[in-house]
């Protein structure tokens, strides 16, 4: 039976659902066209079931591929319906759905149809369609191929707002060991091609204010984790090592969903990683907002994040000598070493500073959050937290505070049966 | 002296001229449900498009577009005491310079940050979760929204939606925000037009409804935190949250 447009976008959207960028951030842009815009904060439309936000159509092209990737629900050996969109189905959907402000705009990737080329030029095509013949102006991001020729990586950064190649793996070996076929070299290729073209873009748009942008709000990859034995050091290495070598904006996580029943795999019945997948984004919250580095947050003998504390704490711990910080004294780069303070507390605390003197109420006043950061402060002097300041007494509190219920033994038979 | 106004923002701002010219404000209020004190004196300020005009532009040009905007969306809340609030804050902001909004904890900016919180997140939410369908070729979207925000999102979809035709109806004021031709208005309105809609558009909300559906991940359902983005109450105009 001939698929509907229906099915084919259901079926493309179940293939596309382990991507997990959604954001529609970074890029502030008029209607330059027919229809659409962006907002640099980036606009949220709805949640999904499983509380993700949704802000972009995230389809794949097509599902039908010729890679045998382990971890994948879509490889060439699993039986799965399979479907594919031409480029002006994809545009239609892309402009009706914004046009009712369902979406914030596209997010296109693709299975690997028959080869990198091949797909790549048909994911250009619909960007071409969509840009130049719908006037969309909306954001796009588009997936890049590995593989593919250069002068196509080219045309999809110049028509989209953010490209992304999938790292796919924390580590090489994993890498060769789940998706053979992936090279890694190839995957690093157009990597370095985009940052190259970016820096080039801005440096023409510094001296021709109407210099055409490439990528403007840059690139983003993706690794799953879980599915390797690759600990959480090797991961934040890879991670700070994709945001300081190749300038990326954002490295997203995703904890392994079993799809694949494989030897080289963890079991079909164990569920994702999330808590792990967790502590990595707080980690990768840290080395791009709070000034971390990877080594200060773990290293060779402690190669994964403690599940009971995050690894801010965890990092304070280690470090109790600085602490108690005094609020009006610190700088900002300390006052975000802070546990329970971020950036928004720090700068409503150093704009304050600048006019009057900071007690333990006005920080409540502000909004900052003490349950955590009381522990670790003091104001004007004065230590708030209910304890002697003491790593062994903070620890305490913490952890009341983090696991309300008392550890139990778990039994084989609750799971699947709602407490 | 308390001053009491028509309801409107130029009103408003007629008030604050009062204030540096007329003696004085001890509060203001919307002259609409004011009910007076014994002891108090009152004045009626009218509105006169000149002296709102010379107000607005001294906040322009002395505080910045940033506390303007502020100002006016701490305007839409629902409070009593708006009025009395944002006089207070812009008394501090003329007086230090608009670097004093960094000084939040005062009495007087405080409140101002609550209210500009509580406006502003809703707007954000709306600027996502409205909803508009087509009802021959003119895009129509319904909604109920706490504050009277419809001037605030004009703008954004008049930009986004250039070569379009729409209608965004404030369902509670019975009013509208209409756009055509690279012009909006706001007019009283109160026709449901939801009911017009084609099989076409039907047949277009149900891909959206089965794409909503099977982009989200079974082993990591979470109702829980999607109640926290979309709180039921804001459901009832939203598309995908419609029974099929």
């Amino acid at each position: 039976m001939e698929q509907t447009l229906l099915d084919k976008l259901e079926i493309l959207a179940d293939s596309a659902k382990y991507d997990v960028s959604c954001a529609s951030s970074g890029v502030n842009r008029s209607n330059t066209g027919a229809l659409g815009n962006a907002t640099a904060c980036g606009i949220c439309h709805t949640w999904s079931a499983d509380g993700r936000c949704v802000s972009l159509l995230k389809v794949l092209h097509t599902n039908a591929c010729v890679y045998d990737c382990a971890y994948c629900v879509n490889r060439i050996t699993n039986d799965v319906p399979r479907a594919s969109f031409t480029s002006e189905e994809v545009a239609e959907l892309t402009m009706e759905f914004y046009r009712r402000n369902y979406i914030e705009g596209l997010f296109l990737s693709s299975a690997v149809e028959k080869n990198p080329h091949y797909t790549m030029e048909k994911i250009c095509r619909t960007l071409f369609l969509l840009r130049r013949q719908y006037g969309f102006a909306g954001y796009i991001h588009a997936k890049l191929i590995p593989g593919a020729d250069p002068a196509l990586i080219r045309q999809a950064g110049e028509l989209a707002d953010r490209v992304s190649v999938n790292i796919e793996l924390p580590t090489v070996s994993s890498l060769r060991s789940l998706a053979p076929q992936k090279n890694p070299k190839l995957l690093v290729a157009p990597m370095v091609q985009i940052r190259n073209s970016i820096s080039g873009y801005l440096e023409d748009q510094r001296h021709f204010r109407s210099a055409p942008s490439f990528a403007p709000s840059g690139q983003s990859t993706q690794m799953i984790i879980g599915a390797t034995p690759d600990t959480d050091y090797q991961i934040i290495n890879t991670t700070e090592n994709l945001y300081q070598k190749y300038r990326l904006k954002r490295v997203y996580y995703s904890a392994y969903v079993p799809v694949n029943h494989d030897a080289r795999l963890p079991a079909l019945n164990l569920s994702p990683p999330m808590k792990r997948e967790h502590r990595l984004y707080q980690a990768d919250w840290l080395l791009r907002f709070y000034r971390f580095e990877a080594k200060e947050l773990l290293d060779e003998t402690h190669p994964f994040f403690d599940l009971e504390f995050d690894p801010k704490i965890n990092w304070a711990f280690h470090h109790m000598d600085q602490f108690p910080m005094e609020i009006n004294r610190v700088d900002y780069e300390e006052l975000l070493r802070i546990p329970g303070i971020g950036p928004t507390s720090a700068q409503r605390i150093v704009r304050q500073r600048a006019l009057a003197s900071i007690s333990y109420d006005t920080l409540r006043k502000m909004g900052v959050v003490l349950k955590r950061a009381k522990y670790f402060i003091t104001c004007g002097g004065k230590f708030y937290g209910d304890i002697h300041f003491h790593e062994d007494n903070i620890k305490d509190k913490l952890r009341c505070m983090e696991n309300p219920k008392p550890y139990t033994q778990l039994s084989l038979f609750e799971g699947g049966i709602g407490r | 002296m308390i001053y009491l106004y028509d309801g409107s923002f130029d009103g408003f701002l007629c008030c604050v001229y009062a204030h540096y010219y007329c003696g004085s404000a001890s509060a203001i209020y919307a002259v609409d449900g004011f009910q007076q004190q014994l002891g108090e004196t009152c004045a009626v300020v009218e509105r006169d498009d000149e002296k709102a005009k010379k107000v607005y532009e001294a906040m322009e040009e002395k505080l910045g577009d940033e506390i303007v905007s502020k100002a006016y969306r701490c305007f839409l809340a629902e409070d009593l005491e708006k009025d009395t609030r944002i006089l207070n804050y812009l008394r501090l902001c003329f007086r230090y310079g608009p670097q004093v909004d960094g000084y939040r904890t005062h009495p007087w900016i405080l409140p101002i940050h609550e209210l500009d919180k509580k406006v502003s997140g809703q707007v954000h939410r709306y600027l996502g979760i409205l909803r508009f369908s087509d009802i021959q070729g003119v895009l129509y979207a319904a909604y109920t929204p706490d504050y009277d925000m419809t001037r605030i999102l004009m703008p954004h979809f008049a930009d986004r939606f250039k070569r379009e035709q729409f209608i965004i109806y404030d369902r509670r004021r019975q009013k509208a925000g209409v756009y055509a031709r690279g012009q909006w208005l706001e007019r009283d309105f109160d026709v449901d037009l939801l009911q017009y809609r084609s099989e076409k558009e039907r047949n277009l909300e149900a891909l959206w409804k089965g794409y909503f559906e099977h982009i989200a991940i079974e082993a990591r359902k979470n109702p829980k935190l999607q109640a926290h983005f979309v709180p039921k109450r804001y459901r009832s105009f939203v598309t995908e949250f419609q029974p099929r």
